[in-house]
């Protein structure tokens, strides 16, 4: 499909070769072989980025030293049948925009994880399900003598009993949690990311520690006690 | 610090990909910086006419289809369908499309002050020992019935009501379905009965705002016209037929954008028609392997239901039960329940 002369075409379409350039199949590589392009692997994302404004099958090393990462922030969150197409937009969307790519940065990921976050978005009712569906998982069998410890199983607990509180939490404390824990980024490139000011950043973290500690454990008063603390110390 | 360690164990061995999962997108990106490369005027691409096309063309319209038993619903029943008619989906949604345009009064202007617009939303769901691995059953599975009704005020700016009914096991299946049962009933709930009034029909996380329909603020911007609706979703980021399906939920748009939503989706190549029952129309959707149908109200213009067919066809499950198949029902009421504190 043209649309104001720029081509929108869907997946599926492309796939069915309703519409195929020439040279199609050749460019880029596979993670093993992350050559595509001519862009030098020493090069930062920014220049590369930068250089692919004017050749822009540079784009495609871009693609080689993130899709991976991408790909599995994108499962964990939405499970392996979204990958195709958050990743495919996500990548889609970075390289009709590349040229707002800020040039300071080294790193290409947390621009493209927040690039990904937002495709996401429209997939919210699979990630509804996703963690409904953890919410739903059984506990984990024990199958040897040295995990049957009590610590191994409380630490087991403590982690399965996160799903249904990480799926209480809001769409945008999510994924601030997620791109912190999962994509670890820092406050600052959470903030780059999701465009909101960095201070947003450290309360909605924050506030989302006091909400998956569990009411009345060492860890929420521990939590609460350091929420304070980090108050404190922003207040000067 | 503990609490963030937990979170990054969880799903950790989710959090990588194979290679061969990053095929499709690297094929998309190739073909876009092919495109983005300048070049002698292309031969301008011929427009796709109806809906066949497409699926006529490649493997993957076909996939999966043949080890599920189509289905559409008749008010919660699951009846077998008497086969596809010569229709296109296409012709089918520009049917529902057009009945949803002379729906516009009794949708959107015929709730008299004080009634409601009573939208019941059933839920169907398997749940197995391995849905949450996306594998299939290995020795136990339950489904469970959910029921959410929505009810709507004449007067879309007060309190809208959303009662949520107890959730019930209706089937559970496999040498080990009820001790499965009873380790996830033993987890936290969700789905307890509740009413709860939520004004202007805007739900409330944190600091963080949502209309119960989802899209309600950009109604006024959406085009009325089909191919425009189309490309308005599809701008800047692609992929429309997962976004269009939400926006129709619950049917809760007006009706002309409802009848825009369902000629935008005749308008996807992803689409086919699977069967049609009197007046109830099965349309297809495969997205790359990964089937949704849903059943619409050819004389209404109404979204009926949605429809996951099984992932993974297993021996525990009986065969021909979707994993999950949400409908959709609508009436006008003259009150709303009480919300409960």
């Amino acid at each position: 499909m043209v649309v104001n002369g720029q081509w929108r075409g869907s997946l599926h379409e492309i796939l069915c070769g309703m519409w195929e350039p020439s040279g199609a199949h050749e460019g880029i590589q596979s993670v093993d072989n992350d050559s595509a392009g001519t862009g030098s692997e020493l090069d930062s994302d920014s220049d590369i980025i930068s250089r692919s404004l004017a050749e822009p099958e540079l784009f495609a090393q871009i693609f080689t030293r993130h899709a991976s990462a991408i790909g599995g922030y994108t499962r964990r969150r939405l499970g392996l049948d979204a990958v195709d197409d958050v990743l495919s937009e996500t990548f889609l969307v970075a390289f009709r925009k590349r040229a707002t790519f800020d040039g300071n940065a080294e790193s290409a990921r947390p621009w493209l994880l927040g690039i990904a976050t937002r495709v996401m978005h429209r997939h919210r009712r699979v990630e509804e399900r996703q963690w409904l569906a953890s919410a739903a998982e059984p506990p984990h069998s024990v199958v040897s003598h040295e995990e049957s410890s009590d610590a191994r199983l409380d630490a087991s607990s403590a982690v399965r009993d996160l799903g249904p509180r990480i799926a209480a939490l809001s769409p945008k404390e999510r994924d601030v949690l997620l791109l912190y824990a999962w994509g670890d980024l820092t406050y600052e490139q959470i903030a780059d990311a999701l465009r909101m000011p960095i201070g947003t950043v450290r309360s909605k973290l924050s506030r989302v520690r006091r909400k998956l500690a569990p009411p009345g454990s060492k860890t929420a008063v521990r939590v609460a006690w350091m929420a304070k603390e980090e108050t404190n110390a922003v207040a000067g | 610090m503990r609490l963030l360690d937990d979170v990054r164990e969880y799903r950790s061995d989710e959090a990588s990909v194979e290679d061969d999962d990053l095929n499709v997108a690297r094929q998309v990106l190739q073909l876009e910086i092919e495109r983005s490369k300048p070049r002698p005027a292309r031969e301008k691409r011929r427009r796709r006419i109806g809906l066949g096309v497409g699926l006529g063309v490649g493997g993957l319209g076909a996939a999966a289809v043949g080890t599920f038993a189509v289905l559409s619903i008749v008010a919660g029943t699951v009846v077998a369908p008497p086969g596809v008619s010569s229709a296109s989906a296409a012709e089918v949604l520009e049917r529902a499309s057009e009945a949803a345009l002379a729906q516009v009064d009794a949708v959107d202007a015929k709730l008299a002050p004080g009634q409601y617009l009573r939208v019941e939303t059933t839920m169907d769901q398997i749940t197995t020992d391995r849905s949450s691995e996306d594998r299939p059953a290995e020795a136990g599975a339950f489904r469970r019935h959910t029921v959410e009704i929505v009810y709507v005020p004449a007067d879309r700016s007060q309190d809208w009501i959303v009662e949520t009914k107890a959730d019930e096991v209706t089937g559970v299946y496999g040498p080990e379905g009820e001790e499965f049962l009873r380790s996830v009933m033993a987890e936290p709930q969700y789905g307890e009965a509740s009413v709860r009034a939520y004004p202007e029909g805007i739900r409330t996380y944190g600091d963080v705002t949502q209309p119960l329909d989802v899209y309600r603020d950009q109604y006024g911007e959406m085009p009325r016209d089909p191919d425009d609706l189309l490309r308005w979703f599809e701008t800047p980021d692609g992929y429309a037929g997962l976004a269009i399906l939400n926006a129709l939920y619950q049917n809760l748009p007006p009706a002309d954008l409802r009848a825009a939503l369902l000629g935008a989706l005749a308008r996807l190549p992803e689409i086919r028609l699977v069967a049609e029952d009197g007046d109830l129309a099965t349309i297809e959707r495969n997205n790359g392997g990964w089937i949704q149908q849903f059943v619409v109200d050819t004389r209404t213009g109404m979204l009926v239901s949605i429809i996951d067919p099984p992932r993974h066809p297993n021996d525990i499950v009986p065969e021909g039960l979707p994993d999950n198949i949400q409908t959709f029902t609508m009436s006008v009421v003259d009150s709303a329940p009480t919300p409960t504190p």
